[in-house]
This record gives C-alpha cells, structure tokens and sequence, in this order.
C-alpha cells in the first residue's frame, strides 16, 4: 500500500492564489504533498487514489476562532430552543415555537430519565414566544416531584418548577434580587442572574465546568466541529489545570478525534507574573492537535446583556453603563507583562469603550517591548469604528468578529442597545478588510450555533433575524467570508503557515462540501452541506 | 451535595484597587483568634496575602478568577462557592475579598439567595487619598460609587497620607451615595475582626436559650450588652409568633446607627422559623431548615456604634417587639 494518497474532487479551493483551484490533491505523512492537477500528481511515486469527494467539493478545514468546550457538553441537557438546531450525534431538534412544544418535549424526554434524575433544558428563549411567559406551574404539569430547570438561550436566566424552587427554599418573597414573583407573590419560577441561579443548580448537581471540561464534552465538542466542516477550533477561555491539560491531551490525541483544539488560559485567575510563567509552561506542552500558550482576557461583557462598555452617547435605551471584569490600570499591566514575554492575549471587548481601553493597553506594551512575533487579537471587536481599525492596523493588532450577532441579535441592537446607526457598523467586516485588519469571523458557540458557512453568511448578507439588512456598507464577498473562516482565522490563531488553506506541507486538514459555495447564490451560502472533514489525511464522515 | 448545618456567614470586601482590601484582610487573618476565617480572592494585585498567616493561622484560601459575577458564564464563581460550601472543616467565616471592579451587590446575592449562606456584610474602604479622583475617572468613577452605595460599613483606608480638609470633604461627599455608618480611623482598630463580621450573633442568640431554656408564656426581656470600645449590643426575647411584615417594618425603621440586626421567630402566616437580618438599611429572610427550632421564642440582637443617644430608642423597641408578638 503507497504511503501517498491522492484525493481527487470535483474542485479543491485551496485560498493559494498561485494554484486557486484544483482538482487533486496528494497527501503523506498526514502532510499535503501536491496540489492541482493529476498530471501533477504523478511526479511523486505510486499513490492510491481516492475518489470519495469525486463529485465533492474541498475547501481549507475551517477554522472556528471563537467558541467554547461546553458547545459539546450542553447536549446532555435537553434542547429547547426556538431556532432548529443538530445535535453532536446528528440528531435535528426542531425550533418550539411555543410554550405547549417546551412542554411537550419535556414530557416525552421526562419519561427517559431514571427516579432520582432532575430534567434540565437549555436554549429556552422567551423573546420568539407570543402569549404569557413560562412560569413553574406550566413545567409542574411535566412533573409534581421532579425537580425541572430550563435554562434560557442568554445562560442568565432560567424557568424551574416548583419542586426545584422547594429545595432551595425559594417558597416565598424573600426580598432577594433575581427571584421573580407571580401575582400571588411567591416565587414564579424564573431566576436571574448566577446567583439566584446557583442554589438550583448546586442541588441539581448541574456543574458548569463539567459540562465544558470532562472528556465526553471535549469528545461532543468534536463531533460539533466535524459537522459544520471544521478542522481547528478554540476553546476560548479555560483555567487548563495540569489534571484537564493531561485528560484533555489524551482525548485530543487520539487519532479519533476530528479537530485541533487550541485551548487559552484564563488570564484572569492570577497575577501577571503568575499568568505569563504558565502560559508559557503551558506552550511546552502543545501537540499537533492540543495547542496551548495563549492567553484570554475578558473586559466588560455583552452587548445584548447591556454589559459591555459603550463610549458616549452610551445605551439607546439609556440603560446604564455595562461591567468591568478587570480595571483598565490592572489591564495595562497584564497587556504589558504578557506582551514583553512574547505571549499571544486573545482580548474580549465588545462595546467601543473596552475597545479603546483594550487598544490603549496594547499600544503601551508595544511602545515599550516590539515583539513582531506575537499577534494579539481583539475578541468579538462588535462597535469597533473606523479608527479603531485604523489603529489596529497601525498597532499590528487582528479582530476576531461576532459576525453571527447581525443574525440572532441585530434588531435588538437596532431597537434596544445601540439604536439604528450605531448599529449599522457592528462587526464590520468591510472596514477591517478596507483598513488592512486581519480579521476572522466566529460564532462564540454554544451563545450562537458554530458553523462557519452560516457566519461567512451572515458576514455577506448582513440579514438579521427579522429580515432587515443591517449595514449594507459593510457587507463583504463570498470569497473575502471564505478566506476569514479559513485562512484569516488560522492567522489570528498563528497557525496560517500550519492550516487554513490547502498548500503544499501543510497539514491535510479539509472541509468536504456537497456543493461549491463560491457558485451557489450568496443567499444560500448557509444551506452548502457538509460530508464531513479530513484531519492530518484522515477521513471524518459526519455520523 | 453537602449541606451545612447551619448557614455559613458571608461578608464581601469590596474598594477599588489600592484600597488596601489585601492589608485588610491580612489583619483579619492575624486577629482570627481561632475562628476558622475562609478566604475567596477574588483580586490579584501587586500585595498577596501573607502566606505565613494562611498556615500559621485558622484562615484558608481559595482563588477565583477576576471578573464580575453577574456577566460571565460563571463557571469559575460557581465552582468557588461550590468548593466553599463543601470545604471540610467547615469555615466559621466566608470572606470574599472581591475584585477591585467587582460590583459587590451582585456577589452579596449569592448568599442572599443559597440557603447555605448568610450574607453578613458588604463592607468597602475607601481610600481617602485618591476616592475623590478615581471617582471622576471616565471608565470607573461611576464604579467606585456604587461600591460605596452598596455598603453596610465604610472603612476609610490611607487615612494619615490625607488632608483633614480632604477627608471632611469626602465625607460629605459620601453622605449623598451612603447612609452606612462609616469608620473613619482604620489604622490601629484593636477589634477588626469584630467590626468586620460582627460578634457572632447566632451565637449571642443561642446564649439567651440557655439562660432560659424553657419558653414561659409570660417571659420577656432586653438586656443591653457592651462588647467593645467601638460598638455596644442589645438583645430581645419575646414570646409568641410575629407576622413577616410587622418585623419587616420594624427592622426597616431602625436607627442607621444599628448597623446588624439578627433574630429568629415563628412566623404567624405560616407557622414556620424565619430568621431575619437586617445589615446596613437591608433587610432579610430566610426560612429556617429543619432543626432549626427556637421553643417558640422569639429572639433578636442588635449592635450599633458606640453612642449614648441610642440607648433609650433600643431600649425602646422591647415594648414593640411585645407589641407585634401574639402569644401561643
């Protein structure tokens, strides 16, 4: 058997502009070999060919910059949102659309579960739904003894049943904030925020770090990647103890599993000095499927949370100013002290005031300490304006952008949390790409679905869920989307001499299509399917 | 899950950064004086806690990332308070020295709403030398303020490198954000510890059964107690059950020197135990779990700082505790 395997396509998008397409492509040692024609595969010695993508289209395997482990392990939870989405196992769940669907489905998987298991849902989201909102007593006709949690799409909210409101006592006003109350003044059912949330979910045993880090998430979290054509994908923030960087290295490794996973520390847990020596501990320790060393900084918080830090003229609602989880002083000295050790930081700032604030940070590190061997990227960049780009493009800094948002979140910025003008520049593509920003677009999955075809949609076609377009300046190509979730993404990653196109010595990662997304209409971009992927030459067929 | 006994008592530490929170809470940790104090750190400046304390001392420590409760998924605060809630031993104390742009209400609720805790107290220093402009600061000034908004005691930091002009004037300024009463000489308290998460007033509470084991239907009494230089305490017993919102009302109209007030009673409505807290101008219920019986009798402490004037006025309220209280 030849140690060279040849993949031939009905076409290969490569993102090489000396070779844009291609029909064949060699493959050895997991590495690609040759690319183009089948003249040109010859030149290498015997090759088994192999006609599985014979009436397929390949592209790069897309690169997911922005999502989180716990997109695989909230599966385990019961889906009960009102978009359709595919379970890791392949399985559709159909949108409810409303509170008797909730019902319903909860009635069907409450059967399943054995005496002593407590039913919990997630991706409830009362917005879509017309008529009074759910409270205990529509999930008390589910079950009067177990105890039911349904957890909302924003992850800061959740509806419980009286049985679980009764073990933690919540049984009457109690004056505490996040405990919502029905006309008769007891406890409704809905609980906001974590701290009115967490004596449910203590005593349901729902622990938020299992649900992203034990094994079976990071194994779910694969089979998330692998449906939607995804080769590489991050998990954007974790606290990579040396008991889950070992756990997480063996998964990872395993020639099973479909995707690199870059795992980045949460630079917020410990002092600089603290942070910078075990980033760089954890970089050591990198494989050619778990890659460690970078950092993550979280600054303020959502924009569809009214918690991000929005510059003057603030809120369109005039809701007050959003949170900071680090003070901009402490944050120049993090940027600083990571920088100067030539540390990648992964930044998350939405509103424009964390953007700014982020960008000061970088300058001054970069005024002290040149290190052109690090590119540091802002996370989400949602309200960045065009002189943010242009200093980003001055400071050598790339924006990752919730292109998704225009989709799930866009009227409501329109309405509630920008108004209509400001929202016609979020996440704005088109200016990245004018400005010479290297940018990248991302899902943040499991806040929105991960699939880089229906971001590269969102960022061509500016639709929002409603159906307006927001921001028709800032509408990009197809080819400009594709190269972002390919391509653009692998360079935020620093890993674009490694994947992210299809050239000769890099790593044989693919996405395997039914059709060619630069043909399709732009409109339909979403709808491409996906056979599967190929990882290091090996083949993963969506199961 | 472990479930606790009896709730274990939160206080929040909150003050920008360089407020002196980390010196603080290594005084606390000195003056422990046996009390098994758990420390959450929610901050990592540039002073760490004095790693000689920890061992040497009755204090733990355990880490939580930066960051505010009320944004993030929250797996890192849920694990904390999880880790907290089933530390063995069981801590006497929960101290949570909160991040410099915590949003200390927010942590506050956690104990608020886990039958497993109490909140005892937000407390947040001030730093007398740079409140004034950090609060002027367009990216945190209005932070800085609802943290002082948010407290049941103030304790003023760096108060010798001030000016007196500077501290009178910063204390107007505060009156307008904070009713709490406010300490203004922090260096050099002998009873910090006291101050900080009050004397134990369960404990005080579960004295007075003692003295009077037996519930007698016709038996009431106040005593005020004098604890320390800084602060003076009364208790009250009365027997009967009390309606929620006649003790509700009466917690509420206390002086605002009081800054704790604690008891336990049967509720009219509902026949059940409730305890209530009042700390700060906040009031608080909880009902009690099992085991959790009093004999019926109704018990409550208050504390306030020192100060002659309130004598009367706490004497006082034995005569309407007695008055809301209907006899079983």
């Amino acid at each position: 058997m030849s140690a060279i395997t040849v993949f031939k396509a009905k076409k290969i998008i490569t993102m090489d502009p000396d070779c844009p397409s291609a029909t064949h492509v060699a493959v050895k040692e997991g590495k690609i070999l040759s690319v183009g024609s089948v003249a040109d595969m010859q030149s290498w010695g015997d090759y088994q060919l192999d006609e599985t993508f014979a009436e397929k289209v390949i592209m790069p395997g897309m690169v997911e910059g922005h999502s989180h482990l716990m997109a695989g392990g909230i599966w385990d939870y019961t889906y009960v949102g009102y978009q359709d989405r595919v379970d890791p196992d392949g399985k559709f769940w159909p949108g409810v659309k409303t509170i008797k669907d909730v019902i319903d489905r909860l009635k069907e998987v409450e059967k399943t579960l054995a005496p002593d298991q407590p039913l919990v849902a997630w991706g409830f989201d009362p917005i879509f739904l017309d008529g009074p909102r759910m409270v205990k007593s529509d999930l008390d006709v589910v079950s009067q003894e177990r105890p039911i949690a349904v957890m909302h799409s924003n992850f800061h909210l959740m509806t419980v049943s009286s049985s679980a409101l009764k073990l933690a006592n919540y049984v009457s006003d109690m004056g505490i904030d996040g405990i919502a109350l029905g006309e008769d003044g007891t406890p409704n059912g809905e609980l906001q925020e974590m701290a009115a949330m967490f004596p449910i979910m203590r005593r349901l045993g729902v622990n938020w770090r299992e649900i992203g880090q034990a094994s079976e998430s990071v194994k779910a979290f694969g089979r998330v990647c692998n449906r939607v054509g995804v080769t590489s994908a991050t998990d954007l923030i974790n606290e990579l103890s040396e008991e889950d960087v070992v756990e997480m290295t063996a998964v990872t490794n395993d020639a099973d599993y479909p995707v690199r996973l870059h795992s980045m520390l949460n630079g917020l847990t410990q002092t600089p000095q603290e942070t910078c020596s075990r980033a760089l501990e954890l970089r050591d320790k990198s494989t050619d499927k778990f890659i460690l060393g970078a950092v993550k900084i979280i600054t303020d918080g959502s924009i569809q949370g009214f918690t991000a830090r929005i510059r003057w003229p603030g809120h369109f609602n005039g809701a007050p100013n959003g949170i900071w989880n680090i003070a901009p002083a402490q944050l120049n000295d993090l940027v600083d002290t990571l920088n100067a050790a030539g540390i990648q930081m992964h930044i998350h700032a939405n509103g424009d005031e964390a953007i700014e604030v982020s960008l000061d940070a970088l300058e001054a590190a970069k005024i002290k300490n040149n290190r052109p061997d690090v590119r540091h990227v802002i996370q989400h960049c949602q309200l960045a304006d065009r002189a943010h780009f242009r200093k980003m493009k001055r400071l050598g800094v790339l924006a990752n952008l919730f292109a998704n948002h225009i989709y799930y979140f866009g009227d409501k910025h329109a309405a509630l949390t920008v108004g209509p003008d400001r929202a016609r520049r979020i996440d704005a593509c088109r200016s990245a790409l004018e400005l010479g920003v290297p940018f990248t677009i991302h899902s943040d999955a499991p806040v929105t679905p991960m699939a880089p075809l229906f971001t590269a949609w969102c960022a061509v076609n500016r639709l929002t869920e409603s159906g307006k377009t927001l921001g028709e300046y800032e509408k990009i190509s197809v080819a400009d989307a594709l190269y972002a979730v390919t391509l653009g993404a692998a360079y935020t990653l620093q890993m674009d001499h490694l994947v992210g196109s299809i050239e000769i010595g890099k790593w044989a990662d693919f996405a395997v299509l039914d059709d060619d997304p630069e043909a399709v209409e732009p409109l339909a971009l979403k709808d491409v399917g996906v056979w599967g992927t190929v990882l290091g030459g090996r083949k993963f067929q969506v199961q | 899950m472990k479930a606790r006994a009896k709730p274990l008592p939160m206080t929040v530490l909150s003050g920008f950064l360089g407020s002196g929170k980390t010196t603080l809470v290594n005084q606390l940790l000195r003056n422990a004086g046996g009390k098994r104090l758990l420390v959450l750190v929610n901050d990592f400046g540039d002073i760490a806690i004095d790693e000689d304390l920890i061992d040497a001392r009755d204090g733990e420590m355990l880490s939580l990332a930066n960051g505010c409760a009320c944004c993030s998924m929250g797996s890192d605060l849920f694990d904390a308070f999880d880790k907290v809630l089933s530390f063995s031993p069981a801590p006497d104390y929960l101290l949570i020295e909160a991040s410099g742009v915590a949003e200390p209400q927010k942590i506050a609720n956690f104990a608020r709403a886990e039958p497993d805790l109490v909140l005892n107290s937000i407390v947040t220093i001030v730093d007398a030398l740079n409140f004034e402009q950090t609060s002027l600061d367009p990216h945190v000034g209005a932070l800085v303020r609802r943290q002082v908004a948010a407290a049941d005691l103030l304790l003023f930091s760096k108060t010798d490198l001030a000016s007196s002009v500077q501290i009178e004037r910063l204390k107007k300024d505060l009156q307008g954000l904070s009713k709490a009463p406010s300490i203004v000489t922090l260096a050099g308290q002998g009873d910090i510890n006291d101050l900080v998460f009050g004397p134990n007033l369960f404990e005080s509470l579960l004295e007075m059964q003692k003295d009077h084991p037996v519930a007698s239907p016709s038996h009431s009494y106040s005593k005020p107690h004098s604890h320390s230089e800084m602060f003076q305490s009364w208790s009250y017993r009365v027997n009967g059950d009390i309606s929620l919102e006649a003790i509700k009302d009466l917690a509420t109209k206390l002086p605002s020197d009081v800054f704790r007030f604690k008891g336990i009673f049967s509720n009219r409505e509902d026949g059940k135990d409730y305890e209530i807290h009042r700390v700060g101008k906040r009031v608080d219920f909880k009902r009690m779990g099992s085991g959790g019986s009093h004999n019926r009798d109704a018990r409550f402490v208050a504390i306030a700082i020192q100060n002659e004037a309130l004598n009367s006025r706490m004497m006082d309220i034995q005569s309407q505790l007695n008055a809301i209280a209907f006899g079983r």
